[in-house]
């Protein structure tokens, strides 16, 4: 970044929404989505021509919301590991490209990735190894609840929580559903940390 | 909770801001109480207290027996200690901790401390601590994030609205605020006077803003410790 001040404030731009809780989300994501104020409803439908979408009645659209919702919120967060990767990098190999004409485009995908593939493949690994472990936060709090889009939004750690809201009767089904997913999670995060220590004995975990 | 009135919406405030603030101080002490004995090389069991804390992080027992525990054999539930205690204990920052203090405190200060006379609780507090502030500036950033954002331990532990906070309240208000406008009035169980003192979108959004306040206010003085903090934390060794 040739500007120190300008990538200051991107930085903290993108950092920013790691810090807010997903309720302000919800709020703010209510405030695109929503029927009768939503933006995208009243702002970019309506005046194209197009009909208004009822977001919070219409599950097949709640895949792509949550994955862009939580992209949003994380992205700064996980590409910190990557900037400290790319910082580490030896400034020369990027001066001898420049001699020899690459452009911009040319030494991301001749230098960069390359030589941080390593980090790549590792982060894609461990974050295997949670595949069970979905963000209670993102799931409960950004649809609102909406009994509508049970479908395409419940998990399980929602399942275990609402059985568990049911009430005694059915706490055993609960309990068995959460000792499921600790072991699960135990045996995954285990096995993707052998695999990572395979690829280089360093990054692994333990 | 229909609707937030000046009067408790002050309330819940103060009590984020007092869980907060509590919670931060109380589980920094904690935590690097415990990381320090298991980062002196003379603990001689500081294998196995390591282990006992870095289980907790390969395997839980899930939802049911946290609950049992918090409210059987703590009595958490509907206190205000039931938005303090639970996170008080973090075993992946105790193991940063620790990792810092195994790092960057040298032997042999703490030796010649002992020489001068120093008792163990003595070298602690005024030599270890005031060594290791950026770490616990970090950690105290990332405590207050959690204990300012949380919701979840309100939903769980609280089955009235005397101790919510910010978070829950607002959630409340916005969930029922869409429930009520899907099912569409009279059929939602509430009076008529009742709905007409629900708090219209902007309101409800003044608050959204109302609470993001503290955070984007302290952000960017605590922005480099964040980062720091990111950076500081392998939890090898």
């Amino acid at each position: 970044m040739t500007s120190r001040k300008l990538a200051k404030i991107y930085h903290s731009c993108m950092i920013l929404p790691y810090f807010l809780s997903w309720i302000v989300f919800s709020y703010v994501v209510f405030a695109f989505l929503g029927m009768e104020n939503g933006f995208i409803n009243n702002s970019i439908l309506i005046p194209l021509g197009f009909d208004e979408i009822s977001f919070y009645t219409e599950p097949k659209y709640w895949p792509i919301i949550l994955f862009i919702v939580n992209t949003i919120k994380h992205a700064a967060y996980g590409s910190i590991l990557y900037l400290s990767a790319i910082v580490g990098l030896d400034p020369e190999y990027f001066e001898l490209a420049r001699i020899y004409g690459a452009n911009k485009w040319q030494q991301i995908t001749r230098i960069t990735i390359p030589l941080i593939s390593n980090v790549i493949i590792i982060l894609i690994v461990l974050n295997l190894g949670n595949i069970l472990t979905a963000d209670f936060g993102l799931f409960y709090n950004i649809p609102l609840r909406s009994n509508y889009l049970r479908e395409t939004t419940q998990i399980i750690d929602i399942y275990i929580y609402e059985v568990f809201q049911n009430g005694a009767a059915e706490l055993g089904k609960s309990t068995a559903a959460g000792l499921f997913k600790s072991v699960f999670g135990m045996i995954m995060v285990l096995s993707t940390n052998y695999v990572v220590r395979k690829i280089d004995p360093e990054k692994a975990l333990f | 909770m229909l609707f937030l009135s000046t009067n408790s919406i002050l309330r819940v405030y103060a009590i984020s801001i007092f869980v907060t603030v509590v919670g931060t101080i109380l589980s920094l002490l904690i935590m690097s109480m415990y990381a320090y004995p298991i980062s002196r090389n003379n603990f001689r069991y500081r294998k196995q207290f390591t282990f006992y804390i870095f289980f907790t992080m390969l395997f839980g027992g899930g939802l049911i027996p946290w609950y049992v525990i918090c409210t059987q054999v703590l009595r958490l539930k509907n206190t205000v200690w039931a938005l303090i205690v639970p996170y008080l204990f973090n075993a992946f920052y105790v193991i940063v901790i620790r990792t810092f203090f195994k790092t960057t405190i040298h032997e042999s200060i703490i030796e010649s401390a002992k020489l001068d006379g120093a008792s163990e609780i003595r070298i602690y507090i005024s030599i270890v601590l005031p060594l290791s502030l950026p770490v616990l500036a970090s950690i105290a950033l990332f405590m207050s994030i959690n204990y300012w954002n949380d919701w979840w331990l309100s939903t769980i532990l609280q089955s009235d609205t005397t101790w919510i906070n910010l978070q829950y309240a607002m959630y409340r208000v916005l969930v029922n605020a869409t429930y009520l406008a899907q099912l569409g009035g009279p059929a939602s169980g509430y009076t008529q006077s009742e709905l007409a003192k629900m708090p219209t979108e902007t309101v409800r959004m003044a608050m959204c803003a109302f609470a993001m306040g503290p955070i984007i206010l302290a952000y960017p003085f605590f922005q480099r410790y964040f980062i720091k903090g990111l950076t500081i934390g392998s939890i090898k060794g």
